[in-house]
């Protein structure tokens, strides 16, 4: 008990820390006096402290997440802590309230733990930036707020975290903010974000109004009052703002173009934490969604679409940042298809390997582009250092970074016994199990029996994995094999990343390949089976009942199940070894134009070209032709005022003077009234 | 001295200095020695500068003075009209006079000696009163002490637009006038309707007459939209809103910081709902302005995005922000008028401060449109953190003052106009295009030809502009303090007004409908 109440008073530090660490490093960005160099680079010295307030705050954070896992492992009770007030009026009030439970520390120590170590890399590969200390500004802000997010103990605070990490998104997309076109993908980010906030926003004012609380604990323990629409309307809009945030059809879009922030930044916010905030939200109020079947399936439905709409596109980027963005796009089509089949514990899991890997594979192309970048640049060549038609052999210059590249590969396409496997089968399995019998099964999504939607789904996730495995195989073979397609001047300057960034990619590569032992299969008993679903069974253990069948998968199917994931992953590493062919490849300047069915895919199904003409475009137009010119300017200024303006003019004409005189005397006769009245009330006091 | 001057202590006399000082500052401003040199001018900012932070003081003094309930201060006046001259502060005009004393003492401190050659004295003097006159509608506890605050904001803003603007300032003016002005004519009709119906002009006698003797309903249904038009007008909702951000452009910035006190939605809220319950709670009323609310959200919010500069953009967002205070007022429900209180207070500081900001970019560059700026944050990172910082409190990012109110309305509304709030909440979307494409057009990108040597803000720039920031995140993180003063006063106005609503005897309509 004791320990709890220390745990509960220290709680607040964990978000405080990076919250400390932006402002310093703001203020190093900021003030003149501070800012140290007056050439645009940041001096040795000052690099220094920037980075041990950046990086400390964060391992800091990491070691008190860690102390506070042992606490809630060692009570088996949330850690919570309470403020007071932070908006009251009327019947509404809520709280600055924290609470760390299972869920949210482990989101804690995959925010701090992967965090620290982005963190670390980030030193070495922001290193000859001018914005360093903007950079890692930025960077504590997206963790401080990201912390709030998964702490907070009722829906406002989350929000401040939810709007928040958006906000530090957009602002480190935009980092280099001398492009027009690294502002516009950050400002791109945040308003379609916003677009998914609508939709969390509704969802609180409908609890709100029904059950008078906003507070997750409430709401998971008084929901049954709610009607069965209510409920799927309150999850369906709140799955809006995940869908958002976590980059769902088709609110995706803005993913991809989220790559023009620095490498490190996509690792950390646009792969491993940020873009998951949407899985937890859903595991978080898995009371709520498990009461909706219906929301449910939807919520399977649209991450099964995902998962494969975003995975082809993945097979003809050249830009190989923007392969990876595609394939997280996919990989949380996973994780939705997961928690909405109210695989909790499955989904979580998958969280937290794609946080591994993915990590791992985006550091590894940061230190490729870091390494092209320099090369092409101490050559004076213009070449896109990121596209990996300009690479090539990569790995006989690169072999520590390859090599971990390729286990995060294996991983990420589902070979045994990494990391990806085990979680990637969890999903898989456990879409199978509740198609064959589960109340999800039963319920129906329209005219759409429910026990369709799941087999849909699981056969999706199997095509899925295929295509992954082409598309991740495709981009190692053309970076990293084969002929160096940029000239041999510039292969010979191309090195392995120093080990600052090379420490975190080889920590990250041992978390790919022992990962998945935090939650092993019943049927592989490699050590302790089911280990993270014991860890979240206060959490999500009767959320979960509620959607699963009675029985288990007999053995014999669950290896089947895994036989067929193992399989799909092997034939698609082996179908793009055989069907590309790097050799042909010319460098990007060289190369022919895309056509057909690739020129659909290269181009995002020409989604974006769809939105821009079709909806922001016509809304400018509409609203600067109609509304403003037109009604603002054209009728009501015109019009109305000019209009009556004119007659004013001319009956003051008639009255005495022109134009001003008419205002001009006004005023006049109102300074005079007053003066007057005050006369009035002077005289008033005196008697 | 009558003994009856108020509710006892020195409360009442705070009061009265709060309105006495800037009245009779700008007087003594006026008649300062002037010539065409720095120095006279470099006094008069000075004294205006002393003056205000008197103000301001006096004003800080008495949010801590009167803790709960009102201070007044009370003489008799006029006493054939009823009227007696009477200032109170309530939890619904506490925060609001603060933010205005600060605002202008603010927006004086930001306008550099330089900047007004042109008959300085005068400029001045015409900033006090305005101080005076907006202070004077948030304070009157009378109708006509309202009324006369009411012309007094009037005329020196006037000037300020068309003598002290750009070169459109005089045509921004006269329109803002024109409007405004017919606002006032319906007002007064209203008021000597209201006054001679209950024998005086002070609230207490007229909400004594609203309680117990209501007027019949035609009659406060004519009261009503009289006073509402004009309030509305003078808070520039939709249709009537076009001359805002032609006087907020094309005025000088402290004009424009002026313009964002929404004087008319208080005066609505506690005029003419306490006066005419059951017109204003007249369900038909309700739907009526809780629509014209949302439109003016979306329709503000719209056409924000097609604005050439940046001065207008923030504009018509706050065209945008009258539109949820509107929607919040209309609702009636503790939470969504508190909203609304809440909103009118961080309107008036977010907007202030951009307002400022973007004073000081266009003292620097000389074409401010967006075509022709670009990349200044590279230039001026100072400056471009504060603009980011306002645009996001604009947007009603959570941790900012913007978010809690209205959220604040929009929750507070939902129980009662659903599909209404459902629309409304779109804007949180538009809000972050508008402001985000802004601040992408003039921060971000290649930099302009045209801003090839500009500074970063100045140390008394920066020092105005932290007061901004302080205050934005201060009342993002921990509203309670406002809120819990507003609460009480919102509160009780409610039930006062939800009850004499319900009281309206049928008799009296009866007898206005079958003679």
């Amino acid at each position: 008990m004791l320990s709890s109440t220390s745990a509960s008073q220290v709680i607040w530090l964990v978000p405080l820390l990076p919250f400390i660490g932006f402002v310093v490093n703001g203020l190093f960005s900021l003030l003149p006096a501070w800012r140290g160099g007056t050439d645009g680079t940041t001096p040795a010295s000052r690099r220094l402290t920037v980075s041990a307030v950046g990086v400390g705050v964060m391992v800091l954070a990491f070691a008190m997440s860690i102390w506070l896992a042992t606490q809630v492992a060692g009570t088996g009770n949330a850690v919570t802590s309470s403020l007071g007030e932070w908006i009251g009026a009327g019947s509404f009030h809520v709280d600055w309230a924290l609470s760390v439970d299972q869920l949210s520390v482990l989101m804690m120590l995959v925010i701090t733990g992967v965090g620290s170590l982005i963190h670390i890399y980030s030193v070495g590969y922001m290193a000859d930036d001018a914005g360093f200390a903007r950079y890692f500004a930025y960077l504590n802000l997206f963790v401080g707020f990201m912390l709030m997010l998964v702490m907070g103990a009722n829906l406002p605070v989350l929000f401040i975290g939810w709007e928040g990490v958006g906000l530090a998104s957009y602002l480190l997309i935009g980092f280099w903010f001398g492009d027009t076109a690294n502002a516009a993908a950050g400002k791109k980010a945040f308003v379609v974000n916003r677009i998914g906030d609508f939709g969390l926003l509704l969802a609180m004012f409908i609890i709100f109004v029904n059950m008078g609380t906003l507070d997750f604990a409430t709401i998971a323990r008084d929901h049954a009052t709610l009607s069965t629409p209510l409920v799927t309307g309150i999850c369906l809009f709140m799955f809006l703002g995940c869908a958002g945030k976590s980059a769902q059809l088709p609110l995706y879009v803005w993913l991809p173009d989220a790559m023009a922030g620095p490498t490190p930044v996509s690792a950390l916010i646009h792969a491993a934490t940020m873009v998951t905030a949407g899985i937890y939200l859903i595991v978080r109020n898995a009371a709520l969604f498990s009461a909706a079947p219906v929301a449910c399936l939807v919520i399977v439905l649209v991450g099964a679409l995902t998962a494969i709409w975003s995975a082809m596109v993945g097979l003809k980027q050249w830009d190989i940042k923007k392969v990876l963005a595609y394939s997280t796009v996919s990989q949380l089509g996973y994780m939705f298809m997961a928690a909405g089949a109210g695989a909790y514990t499955a989904a979580m899991f998958h969280l937290v390997t794609h946080a591994f890997f993915k990590a791992l594979l985006f550091l590894g192309a940061g230190a490729v582009i870091h390494s092209m970048h320099h090369a092409l640049h101490a050559t004076h060549r213009h070449d896109d250092a990121q596209d990996m038609r300009n690479m090539g052999g990569l790995l006989r210059r690169m072999p520590v970074t390859g090599a971990l590249m390729w286990i995060a590969t294996l991983a990420i396409a589902g070979i045994p016994p990494l990391a990806g496997f085990f979680s990637k089968d969890a999903i898989l399995s456990a879409l199978a199990e509740r198609a064959l019998e589960s109340p999800l099964a039963e319920a129906s999504l329209g005219p759409v029996p429910g026990r369709l939607v799941l087999w849909f789904a699981y056969g999706v996730g199997v095509i899925t994995a295929f295509v992954t495995a082409i598309y991740m195989t495709r981009l190692m073979r053309y970076a990293f094999h084969g002929q160096f397609r940029s000239g041999a001047d510039v292969e010979t300057k191309v090195h392995d990343a120093p080990w600052v960034l090379r420490g975190p990619l080889v920590v990250l590569g041992a978390l790919t390949l022992v990962g998945g032992w935090l939650q092993l299969p019943t049927v592989l008993p490699l050590g302790r089976t089911g280990a993270l679903a014991a860890w979240l069974e206060p959490i999500t253990g009767r959320a979960a009942t509620l959607l699963t069948g009675t029985g288990t998968l007999a053995h014999e199917t669950e290896y089947l199940l895994i036989g067929i994931a193992v399989a799909v992953a092997i034939a698609g590493i082996a179908v793009a070894f055989v069907l590309l062919k790097p050799q042909a490849l010319t460098t990007k300047d060289a190369a022919p134009a895309e056509h057909g069915i690739g020129l659909v895919l290269a181009n995002d199904y020409f989604v974006d070209t769809a939105i821009r003409r079709g909806i922001t475009e016509p809304v400018v137009a509409v609203s600067r032709k109609v509304l403003w010119r037109g009604l603002d300017l054209g009728v009501i200024n015109g019009l109305l005022v000019q209009g009556s303006a004119q007659t004013f003019r001319v009956i003051s004409a008639f009255a005495s003077r022109a134009q001003v005189g008419f205002a001009g005397s006004y005023v006049w006769a109102i300074v005079l009234g007053t003066v007057g009245l005050i006369g009035m009330f002077a005289l008033g006091v005196g008697r | 001295m009558t003994a009856a001057v108020g509710t006892g202590g020195v409360a009442p006399w705070v009061l009265l200095a709060l309105f006495m000082v800037p009245l009779i500052g700008s007087l003594l401003v006026w008649i300062l020695p002037r010539s065409a040199d720095d120095v006279h001018a470099g006094l008069a900012r000075n004294v205006t500068i002393g003056l205000l932070a008197i103000t301001a003081a006096l004003a800080t003094t008495l949010w801590f003075m009167v803790p709960s309930g009102t201070a007044t201060f009370d003489v008799p006046w006029i006493e054939d009209f009823g009227a007696r001259f009477q200032l109170a502060a309530t939890g619904l005009s506490l925060p609001l006079v603060l933010l205005t004393a600060f605002l202008m003492l603010l927006s004086v401190i930001a306008t550099d000696r330089e900047s007004v050659t042109l008959r300085a004295a005068s400029y001045y003097a015409q900033i006090l009163l305005l101080t005076a006159g907006i202070l004077g509608i948030f304070l009157a506890a009378d109708l006509l002490v309202f009324y006369l605050c009411w012309e007094l904001m009037l005329v020196p803003l006037y000037l300020l637009i068309g003598v002290w603007g750009t070169g459109k300032g005089p045509a921004a003016g006269t329109t803002f006038f024109i409007y405004t002005m017919v606002g006032s004519l319906l007002m007064l009709v209203a008021i000597v309707t209201v006054a001679s119906a209950a024998g005086g002009t002070t609230f207490d006698v007229l909400r004594e007459m609203a309680a117990n003797r209501p007027l019949p309903v035609t009659t406060q249904l004519f009261c009503f939209g009289a006073f509402a038009s004009a309030f509305l007008v003078k808070s520039a909702l939709i249709p009537f809103h076009t001359w805002l951000p032609d006087a907020q452009s094309e005025g000088p910035p402290l004009a424009a910081v002026a313009l964002g006190i929404k004087v008319g939605t208080y005066g609505l809220l506690v005029i003419a709902y306490p006066l005419f319950p059951t017109a204003a709670l007249h369900p038909t009323t309700r739907l009526v302005l809780a629509t014209l609310g949302v439109i003016a959200v979306l329709y503000g919010s719209l056409v924000a995005l097609a604005q050439p500069d940046f001065r207008r953009v923030i504009s018509y967002a706050s065209i945008a922000h009258l539109g949820f205070v509107v929607l919040g007022i209309s609702a009636f429900t503790p939470e969504s008028l508190n909203g609304a209180m809440l909103v009118m207070l961080n309107a008036g500081i977010t907007t202030g401060g951009m307002f400022l900001a973007l004073g000081f970019l266009k003292k620097r560059v000389g074409d401010d449109r967006f075509h022709a700026l670009g990349g200044l944050a590279r230039q001026m990172p100072m400056l471009g953190a504060v603009v980011v910082l306002f645009a996001l409190a604009n947007a009603g990012l959570p941790g900012t003052n913007g978010f809690v109110g209205e959220f604040l309305v929009l929750i507070g509304s939902f129980s009662r106009f659903p599909m209404l709030v459902l629309c409304a909440t779109i804007s949180v979307i538009l809000a972050a295009a508008y402001l985000l494409w802004s601040v992408q057009r003039m921060l971000f990108g290649p930099s302009a030809e045209t801003a090839g040597n500009v500074t970063d803000l100045t140390r008394s720039e920066a020092a105005v502009m932290g007061c901004f920031v302080v205050a934005i995140i201060g009342l993002g993180l921990a509203p309670s303090p406002v809120l819990n003063r507003m609460n009480e006063s919102v509160t009780s106005l409610a039930n006062r007004v939800t009850l004499s609503s319900l009281m309206t005897p049928t008799a009296a309509v009866d007898a206005e409908v079958q003679p």
